[in-house]
């Protein structure tokens, strides 16, 4: 099973075979949480998405064409779940609501100190999380996922001019949010 | 080349992504362009001395949990009830005509404390922006709407009826969400249940999007 190519995992599965399917979900289960876990800065969320992803798949793998690889179609599934995801969260905290997503606001490292690795890892989310939804998934799919940015627009739906733009903002505002929390 | 278009091309350069073409380009620009060189700076060291801390997750995900979890969940869609084409339809006239009713009673009612309170009413919307008045209307539609008001919570409710596909309730949770929104006390009754129900993660992808817009459109501030 090991050997399978693409086409041949899809045929599988779409013959409903099950045991494709898993193969198919262990392959690609840990970079779509990856990729959704950068999203959503959550794990348990991070795993809920990405069984929501899988699902998803199961359900539409009829309707998939093989036009894109199947990793693509997957990462478009999980950024769509994983922006709705925010888009929920963010309604959330304008109701005031919920306040266990803030709890990373208090990782935020004093001034003056050198910062450990995790308290680095913590200002980095921090940063990463005050990004647009937008400028978010393109930082995390060209940065942490190294897409081509022809991938990334795919993904997105969007021209690949905007993303470069996109994505410099993203590294600009991470940058300054850094240099000032740590300065 | 200008800044402009130079300057998208630095986070790639410095993180050592960028094409060769590019970044002959990017680098005869480099050579006199002092606020360039300076982002270029400021970049490098967001990616070689901050960012590689990122990208180690302590996360430990148990993923034959995961599979396990995972085919259980495929196995309960499954074994859902499949609904026929002529089902659908069915059920949506059904719906539709118990939704005319249930607006003609509703409307038929409000009229009555309309008479009682002397208070003049210029449409449907109006008369649904009062929580009494929405409870009364959600409760003509019981067992066909997405949206339930419960008493106990004064708030509102996702409880999707299974045999309903998702399109033909979403339209039905839009009217009722534009009408709860649209009253400032309903909205806040609404949130409590939110708090206790989290009804937001149970609303529908096109039910949170419609939720969302309605909010920015009433120039809530979204962050």
């Amino acid at each position: 099973m090991e050997q399978l190519r693409d086409e041949d995992i899809l045929a599988a599965c779409k013959k409903g075979e099950r045991g494709a399917f898993n193969h198919l979900v262990r392959a690609h289960q840990e970079g779509v949480f990856r990729v959704v876990r950068r999203m959503v800065q959550d794990s348990d969320d991070a795993l809920d998405i990405t069984q929501d992803v899988f699902i998803r798949a199961y359900e539409s793998i009829d309707t998939f064409r093989g036009d894109a690889k199947i990793f693509t179609w997957l990462y478009k599934i999980a950024m769509n779940l994983s922006l709705n995801h925010l888009r929920k969260r963010k309604l959330r905290t304008l109701l005031r609501l919920s306040a266990e997503h803030d709890t990373l606001h208090s990782d935020v490292p004093s001034p003056h100190r050198t910062l450990e690795v995790h308290e680095l890892r913590a200002l980095i989310e921090t940063a990463i999380r005050k990004l647009p939804d937008k400028q978010r998934a393109v930082f995390v799919l060209r940065y942490y996922e190294e897409l081509p940015y022809e991938e990334i627009a795919s993904l997105l739906n969007t021209s690949v001019g905007g993303l470069k733009a996109n994505y410099h903002h993203a590294v600009r505002k991470i940058e300054e949010y850094v240099r000032h929390e740590m300065s | 080349m200008r800044c402009r278009n130079i300057k998208v091309l630095l986070p790639d350069l410095a993180a050592g992504m960028l094409g060769s073409n590019d970044e002959r380009y990017v680098t005869e620009h480099l050579r006199s362009c002092h606020s360039c060189q300076r982002d270029l700076e400021r970049y490098t060291s967001l990616f070689e001395e901050i960012l590689p801390a990122g990208k180690f997750s302590e996360d430990n995900v148990d993923w034959n949990a995961f599979g396990v979890e995972l085919n259980s969940r495929i196995d309960a869609h499954k074994s859902r009830r499949r609904i026929s084409g002529a089902e659908i339809y069915a059920v949506a006239a059904i719906s539709l005509l118990l939704v005319v009713i249930g607006v003609s009673l509703f409307y038929g009612g409000l009229m009555n404390r309309v008479d009682e309170d002397s208070i003049e009413y210029g449409n449907i919307d109006q008369h649904l922006q009062s929580h009494e008045a929405a409870a009364m209307f959600v409760e003509n539609m019981e067992g066909i709407t997405v949206l339930d008001l419960e008493a106990e919570h004064s708030g509102i409710k996702s409880s999707f009826i299974d045999m309903l596909p998702e399109e033909q309730t979403t339209r039905i949770a839009d009217e009722l969400l534009l009408a709860s929104l649209g009253h400032a006390a309903l909205l806040s009754a609404g949130l409590e249940y939110l708090d206790d129900g989290d009804a937001i993660t149970l609303l529908s992808d096109d039910e949170s999007n419609v939720l969302f817009t309605i909010l920015e459109q009433q120039h809530f501030s979204i962050q």
